[in-house]
């Protein structure tokens, strides 16, 4: 397939910056870790877990410029794939309250991880999960059984794309429901993938070599003649052409099958909007499109003027399953290098320190830099005592790590045996040496006098039943209980009790001074003079009472100074 | 909202009007009332609270005591006291008219505070409106009509005695009583919890709650056992008459038994005493020393006790022990019943789960000194009490950096305890400080549960 290379300069150049993969798992440890309910009206994801989801996934903006991503729309496209994939389950169907409810009502509905899928998905490699994916946007029919015929590149917004859309006026009928789109957009994946990376080309030589050589890719030569209600079906009669705005205007035509430029107004504006649909959602095309403002018969044409293919495309289609790289460097960084976002290797690493950096926008391949820590690694040898973690490490960046790093983790690895808690045992104070019969309960021996015991109930009854009278202390989870006298014991008894100590209160003296107007006007007055001096005062205007404090006299006799021109103030 | 910030609402928000007629019920002065904050100060005063009380009727000062007992309550409280408006009407046209009379008899009374609070979702200001009685002027109420006397009048232990017999001839002391008593492994339960005192005072005033049962709708109400017991006390002698007016305010809303069965049948249960003044009864509540210990010290021979049945053992007659005793021998010593009599046996265990102030009663005594076999146990128990202690509930750590060690001495302060170089012990609750510290440390937690 020869096509016409286009210098891109002119044109306005958008490429995805969103790791489809990467948010996958981002909104998945989300909605894992917090119970995530949809609206009850809408069945969409609440405002607030938006704005949280957005802040977790990095780099979204609800408000988005041109040549930016819509948060909330990628957000909602990142949901409905989880649920396409099958790794989150909610209701999609709801249930209508009433007898005269328009619209469904989703109660209590959760978004709930489904976990064997989940682990399913996650034992593939990345290049299979970008595969899995792949297939399910090719397939993707719509969710709700009543736009199904117009869940395609024709009448579907892409959610990174900019270009618009045919009208959906009667794509219920006609010959819209017979298109096979999965088949089509094998087909056009498979052109594409003969195409080399990097280099740009002109779309319009994309859809003129189609017309020459595959005229039917679209639609069949030998299409459906009649629907299933007898209604004759056009070639063309689903795609409508208008001059207005709007998309139902009276004034659109349907495209003439006779019109010479028909196949470029209808399978050519198809592959326009094929291109910014699944290929640049999942970053395999970037694309080029005509800066000025388009003006002709909508929905535009020949905008998207070119476009590119990505290393990533030719890679997934090839099956090339390359390992990610990993490289432990002197300064306890660990950097991940791989075509596709490695989950369960950043899962692996991650709980040996903290990320470090993640590229929200890694147009390319994915660069995560992580640094391990001491706690982190120490934390990971006490869940699993087993762990090498320079085995780990060497196995994955296949050599060895370096000298210092290697030391440090070894040291860190005692660590984890520092502070060992023992829940849920019981201690037993002896005096005595604890009985034979005892010792099978003895979990750690502390001192000649002290053990800690596993089943107290079954040790207390075992020491009653030898007559060694044993006390039994329960402790409040606030404080220690005090041991009854005359007991023999480390912790506190009731004869220590410290006596109460009775509380001293400061009390501070405040002077304050009243002075009662006899009457509104001078009562107002004062306020207004006292306000403007800064000082502070209590008013009540049912007894034209002003308080202050004794030590904002001053204030107050300028205040009376300031006023002599309006009032003779006389103090009694 | 607490009744100070009630008091405080109302005295910001009231209308002049109402202010004024508080002033004029109380007696306050025109400066007491000019500043309402200080008004306040001033309303919880006891200036003029017997004044407005004593223009109470008696259903209205059985209301404000149980006011006084309820808290803060919403407008439908005093529907038992005033008449409401249309019954199927809207809540404002039902408790308008309550609103109006509570308004101008005990608020404008200046008696009690009223306020409205912020409520969420569709309510009427009506249903906003709280009031309550201030808790100082609980004392002001009047009492009821009662006659105060020294005679401890008599007691009644037939039912009582018939119960603890129950233990050895198995039949009820009262129909379908659903709490039996039994000897179980040497111990006596009542129900399902160990004979004690208060089991067994829990156990009559079911009894007696059995006799007039009722089943509470109204907020606030009470069973007419429960308002007698709240009404009764241990000084006064009430006739059953003047109790019934108050039992009306207290079971609002239940099906309420004439005052004179529902005392007389507390007689019977022991649980209030009973006097005849000019040939009629008056009750009050058994004085609960009758039940407990009495401060005389023990004789020589206990009526209740015989020491030469069996070697080792005392006779213990039904008929004749204080419950408290018996309790107390439930605590301490092992029970058995044999050829139809209840006998009390040293029990080693049992004296060493009680405290030693229980284990060295006057009872506990009175057994060592006349039956050789209770010395030996008490004297066995009270050398090795103490000596072994298994502690429960606590938080236990072997913490092997010294310098972390320090930092936790340094958090929790009294809340650890050091039990060797190593090993530290602290309550549940300090675990979040430990944590904390660790966090800060760059420590992790390893945990070992059993």
């Amino acid at each position: 397939m020869q096509l016409t290379p286009l210098d891109p300069q002119t044109l306005t150049i958008f490429a995805s910056n969103r790791d489809i993969l990467r948010d996958l798992f981002t909104y998945l440890d989300y909605v894992g870790s917090r119970e995530v309910k949809r609206m009850t009206r809408s069945n969409e994801i609440s405002a607030a877990d938006m704005k949280r989801l957005a802040k977790e996934l990095g780099g979204l903006t609800f408000d988005p410029g041109a040549g930016e991503i819509d948060g909330s729309q990628w957000i909602e496209f990142i949901d409905e794939l989880a649920l396409r994939l099958k790794l989150v389950s909610y209701d999609t169907k709801g249930e209508y309250r009433g007898y005269t409810s328009s619209e469904p009502s989703f109660i209590n509905n959760y978004v709930v991880v489904t976990a064997a899928s989940l682990q399913k998905f996650n034992e593939l490699s990345p290049v299979e999960q970008e595969k899995r994916i792949l297939n399910t946007l090719i397939r993707a029919r719509s969710l709700s059984a009543y736009n199904n015929d117009y869940h395609n590149e024709f009448f579907d917004y892409s959610v990174v794309g900019e270009l618009d859309r045919f009208s959906s006026r009667g794509s219920a009928t006609g010959l819209v429901p017979t298109l096979k789109f999965p088949e089509i957009r094998l087909f056009l994946f498979e052109l594409l993938n003969q195409l080399p990376t990097g280099k740009w080309f002109s779309t319009e030589s994309f859809i003129a070599y189609l017309k020459a050589n595959h005229p039917f890719f679209l639609i069949p030569e030998n299409h459906p003649k009649k629907d299933r209600w007898g209604h004759p079906i056009g070639r063309y009669d689903n795609f409508y052409e208008h001059e207005s705005e709007g998309r139902y205007d009276r004034d659109a035509k349907t495209v003439p099958v006779d019109d010479p430029d028909a196949f470029e107004r209808v399978e050519g504006r198809y592959v326009e909007r094929f291109l910014e649909y699944i290929p640049l959602i999942m970053r395999f095309v970037d694309v080029a499109y005509d800066p000025k403002p388009y003006r002709g018969l909508k929905p535009s044409r020949n905008q998207l003027k070119a476009f590119r293919i990505s290393e990533r495309f030719l890679r997934l289609m090839s099956g090339q399953d390359t390992a990610p790289k990993v490289t432990v460097q002197p300064n306890f960084d660990v950097i991940i290098e791989s075509d596709f976002y490695p989950a369960a290797l950043i899962a692996q690493i991650s709980a040996l320190g903290e990320q470090v950096s993640s590229p929200h926008n890694g147009h390319g391949a994915y660069v995560g830099i992580f640094l391990l820590t001491k706690t982190a690694v120490a934390a990971a040898h006490v869940q699993n005592p087993d762990l090498d973690v320079i085995g780990l490490l060497e196995n994955l960046s296949e050599g060895e790590l370096p000298s210092n790093v290697k030391i440090e983790l070894e040291e860190w690895a005692g660590h984890a045996d520092q502070f060992t808690l023992y829940d849920g045992f019981a201690l037993l104070e002896m005096v005595d040496v604890p009985p034979a019969d005892t010792q099978k309960y003895i979990a750690e021996r502390i001192a000649p006098d002290l053990s800690l015991m596993r089943k107290s109930q079954a040790v207390y009854a075992l020491l009653e039943n030898l007559g060694h009278a044993p006390v039994r202390v329960t402790h409040p989870t606030g404080e220690f209980a005090l041991v009854a006298e005359p007991s023999q014991s480390r912790f506190p008894k009731e004869s220590e009790k410290a006596e109460v100590t009775i509380p001293q209160v400061r009390v501070l003296k405040i002077v304050t001074i009243s002075y009662q107007f006899p009457e509104s006007e001078s009562f107002q007055a004062i306020q207004k003079m006292l306000a403007e001096l800064r000082c502070p005062f209590q008013a009540d205007p049912v007894t034209y009472i002003i308080a202050i404090q004794q030590s904002e006299q001053g204030k107050f006799d300028k205040a009376v100074k300031k006023l002599a021109d309006a009032f003779v103030l006389e103090i009694e | 909202m607490t009744i100070q910030q009630l008091l405080h609402t109302m005295c910001a928000e009231i209308s002049d009007a109402d202010l004024n007629a508080i002033r004029k019920a109380r007696g306050f002065g025109a400066r007491e009332t000019a500043s309402r904050t200080a008004f306040a100060s001033f309303y919880l005063t006891s200036v003029g609270v017997v004044e407005s009380m004593a223009a109470l009727t008696p259903e209205e000062t059985f209301t404000l005591r149980l006011l006084a007992e309820t808290g803060e309550v919403d407008i439908t409280f005093f529907e038992r006291l005033y008449s409401i408006g249309h019954k199927y009407g809207t809540f404002t046209q039902q408790y308008k008219p309550v609103f109006d009379d509570v308004k101008k008899n005990l608020v404008r009374r200046g008696l009690v505070v009223v306020a409205q609070i912020k409520m969420r979702g569709d309510t009427v200001q009506l249903e906003r409106w709280r009031f309550a009685l201030p808790t100082e002027f609980i004392p002001y109420l009047p009492p009821l009509p009662a006659i105060h006397s020294d005679d401890p009048g008599i007691a009644n232990d037939t039912t009582l005695r018939r119960k603890l017999l129950e233990l050895l001839d198995g039949s009820p002391a009262t129909p379908n009583d659903p709490r039996h008593i039994r000897l179980n492994e040497g111990s006596i339960t009542l129900g399902d919890e160990p004979f004690s005192l208060a089991a067994f005072e829990n156990w009559q005033a079911l009894a007696w709650w059995r006799k007039f049962p009722v089943a509470i709708t109204k907020p606030a109400s009470l069973s007419p056992t429960d308002a007698a017991l709240k009404l009764l006390d241990t000084q006064n002698w009430i006739a059953p008459k003047s109790l019934d007016p108050a039992l009306a305010i207290y079971t609002f809303g239940e099906k309420v038994p004439p005052a004179e069965k529902l005392l007389k049948a507390g007689w019977e249960l022991g649980i209030l005493s009973r006097l005849d003044i000019d040939h009629h009864p008056h009750y009050r509540l058994a004085p609960r020393h009758r039940l407990a210990a009495s401060s005389v010290p023990y004789p020589d021979f206990l009526k209740w006790a015989d020491t030469t049945t069996q070697p080792g053992s005392i006779k213990i007659d039904l008929r004749l022990i204080p419950i408290y005793d018996l309790s107390l021998l439930n605590a301490l010593t092992h029970l058995e019943i044999h050829n139809g009599e209840l006998y009390a046996s040293p029990s080693p265990i049992k004296l060493g789960r009680t405290k030693p102030a229980l284990r060295n009663s006057r009872l506990s005594l009175w057994l060592a000194e006349n039956i050789p076999a209770f010395k030996t146990a008490l004297e066995t128990v009270n050398a090795k009490w103490g000596k072994t202690i298994l502690h429960e509930n606590l938080l236990y750590a072997k913490v092997r950096d010294l310098s972390l060690r320090v930092q936790l001495e340094r958090e929790l302060k009294e809340n650890l305890i050091i039990l060797n170089e190593k090993f530290i012990a602290f309550p549940k609750d300090a675990h979040s400080s430990v944590e904390k510290v660790l966090k800060k440390a760059g420590f992790v937690e390893k945990v070992i549960k059993p």
